[in-house]
């Protein structure tokens, strides 16, 4: 079973979101909110797609539950999600 | 030798003031994305995978110490700190706001 969530990039200053359950965006992919099935995924997706004031570009990507929270499943969300893989000092992975 | 003169500072002046009004159209609503894309991109502008970047051309990779230094303020007051030459002598600001671009 694929779970999806919506990401985005900020209009503001680009950064990569997450749509959360109450229709704001977070910064952790923790604060997602996930679809089950298609249809769920479609009417998060549409949900972003209507807030072009505040996110750039929404799309969905796949996403697993494990014991530690949501967790990315290809290579380029997961840089999204950490910052910089050649400058580990900037970024979220640095806090800043 | 290249200099910039009274014309290239009109033009340049007169572009900002578009892009400006470009970017403020974009916040407001006016512009889509769709749109605004490719006006942003013709002033360089990228959205790249974690933030903006803006691409500032240098022609003919000459600056003297007194831009450098500006682009330096510019890079401590808007960016992270630093900026990024490129290999085609132009500079690179990897965290701009939008807001901040024009």
């Amino acid at each position: 079973m694929t779970v999806q969530a919506v990401t985005a990039n900020r209009l503001g200053d680009g950064s990569v979101v997450y749509l959360a359950p109450d229709g704001s965006w977070s910064e952790a992919l923790d604060g997602a909110a996930r679809a089950a099935d298609e249809e769920a995924a479609k009417a998060l997706l549409a949900e972003a797609v209507a807030k072009p004031l505040v996110v750039v570009e929404p799309y969905l990507i796949d996403v697993t539950e494990t014991g530690r929270g949501l967790e990315l499943v290809n290579v380029r969300e997961t840089i999204r999600a950490a910052g910089p893989s050649v400058r580990k000092d900037l970024g979220k992975q640095a806090g800043n | 030798m290249y200099r910039y003169d009274e014309f290239d500072h009109t033009f340049v002046a007169q572009r900002v003031e578009q892009f400006r009004d470009q970017v403020a159209r974009r916040l407001s609503g006016e512009l889509t994305e769709d749109q605004f894309r490719p006006l942003r991109l013709m002033n360089g502008l990228y959205l790249q995978l974690h933030a903006y970047m803006l691409r500032v051309a240098i022609p003919y990779g000459t600056l003297s110490s007194r831009q450098q230094r500006k682009l330096a303020d510019i890079a401590r007051k808007y960016d992270k700190g630093y900026a990024h030459y490129t290999t085609r002598q132009n500079l690179q600001y990897n965290w701009p706001a939008l807001k901040d671009t024009p």
